[in-house]
């Protein structure tokens, strides 16, 4: 530590009286201890700025101590009673007068650091990292079979992120300690990235179920047949009955979406859409024709339309 | 026990003219409990205020403005060491 008046302030030995002064006040405005309750470190520096100022504050005292009269030593008087804040600690007269402020607000802090710390209050606020959001698309296949995406966060950071077999648009996913770092000895926050899965352009997703439509021919529907119908494992083979009509749906038990909660997958319904040939040929038509003749089928039997139109 | 002095002791202790000490009093910059008596507190407070001046280059009317923020701020530690002890408990 120096003793040396003009090096404790910051001037040169040949600063003018002026400049001592500033450079005294701009020190005390920082270090004065009733601007630093409880500060000792201020206080102390405090006091040793005072007492170099005490020595070269005045040109009569200066020139004392540029001669080698006074010393630092002799600078230091002891201060006359307690400083302002130190009356006013543990609760003065003056620093009363403000019970009209919200007591709750402090309950409320302290109590939310209690939560976040897990430790209470120690003087140092160790306080965990804010959680991030993030979105992300993911691909209907990625959804419905599991998949691994590469995200970069926004700090440049590559992950590597596993979307589970069977999630939904709204599923959050959570990277733990991919989050805002903590402050002090606190966890880092943890990321959150909520799912938006894309539409596909083959199947309609129903909760677990799937459901796609499958055009059939006519003599596939009048006669039966095996089609292939994708699913999401792959094509599989599927029987239509004879006599299916466009809209019938037949169901593929456990070929739709797993359902992570039970580990049971959902069904894929495949709805028949029959398609006419649009040219058809005169054989064609004439053996129609003669199939019409002789038989008595009423496609709208039993349809409420026929009755007239009730709204 | 109270540690008191009267006006002109307190303006003795720090030098300066005793009209300085009234004129802090009727500024009510210090509210003494007992009319021409001052307490340790009061006391210090004057002594802030003339450091205020005299240090801090600080005028007559900010120094009413420092003393309010000052005393909200001893308040606000005072409240916040009390529910520091009473939440660590």
């Amino acid at each position: 530590m120096t003793t040396n008046p003009y090096e404790m302030l910051g001037v040169s030995a040949k600063a003018t009286q002026d400049e001592i002064k500033s450079a005294y006040r701009n020190l005390a405005k920082k270090f004065h201890p009733d601007l630093n309750p409880g500060n000792k470190s201020a206080e102390t520096r405090f006091k040793e700025i005072s007492a170099a100022y005490e020595l070269v504050g005045t040109p009569e005292n200066r020139a004392k101590f540029d001669r080698g009269e006074s010393e630092a030593a002799q600078a230091q008087q002891p201060r006359s009673g307690p400083y302002y804040h130190e009356t006013q600690a543990g609760g003065g007269r003056y620093s009363q007068g403000f019970g009209g402020m919200d007591d709750d607000i402090f309950s409320s802090i302290f109590e939310q650091m209690g939560r976040q710390g897990g430790s209470g209050f120690h003087g140092t606020s160790d306080m965990r990292g804010e959680d991030v959001n993030y979105k992300m698309d993911v691909s209907f296949r990625d959804a419905a079979l599991g998949g691994e995406r590469e995200i970069t966060l926004p700090s440049g950071k590559k992950i590597r992120v596993k979307i589970p077999a069977g999630v939904h648009s709204g599923v959050k996913l959570r990277l733990a300690g991919l989050g805002e770092p903590g402050v002090g000895k606190a966890p880092t926050g943890d990321a959150y990235v909520e799912l938006n899965v894309l539409p596909s352009p083959l199947f309609k997703r129903e909760g677990n179920d799937l459901e796609i439509e499958v055009p059939i021919s006519v003599s596939e529907a009048i006669l039966g047949a095996e089609v292939k119908v994708p699913t999401i494992d792959g094509p599989v083979l599927m029987k239509i009955p004879a006599g299916a009509s466009s809209g019938k749906k037949l169901r593929l038990s456990g070929k739709g979406i797993l359902n992570n909660s039970t580990g049971k997958r959902g069904d894929q319904y495949v709805v028949l859409k029959l398609v006419c040939p649009p040219n058809a040929d005169s054989e064609i038509k004439q053996a129609v024709q003669a199939w019409a003749h002789r038989q008595t089928f009423d496609a709208r039997v039993g349809w409420i339309g026929s009755q007239g139109g009730v709204l | 026990m109270r540690k008191v002095m009267t006006l002109n002791e307190a303006a003795q202790l720090f030098g300066v003219e005793q009209v300085i000490v009234v004129e802090m009093i009727r500024h009510e910059w210090v509210h003494p409990e007992e009319e021409r008596t001052l307490d340790e507190e009061d006391v210090a407070r004057i002594r802030l205020i003339l450091e205020l001046r005299h240090q801090f280059g600080a005028n007559d009317e900010a120094i009413p403005v420092i003393l309010h923020l000052m005393d909200q701020l001893y308040y606000l530690r005072s409240r916040l060491g009390f529910l520091a002890s009473s939440n660590n408990k």
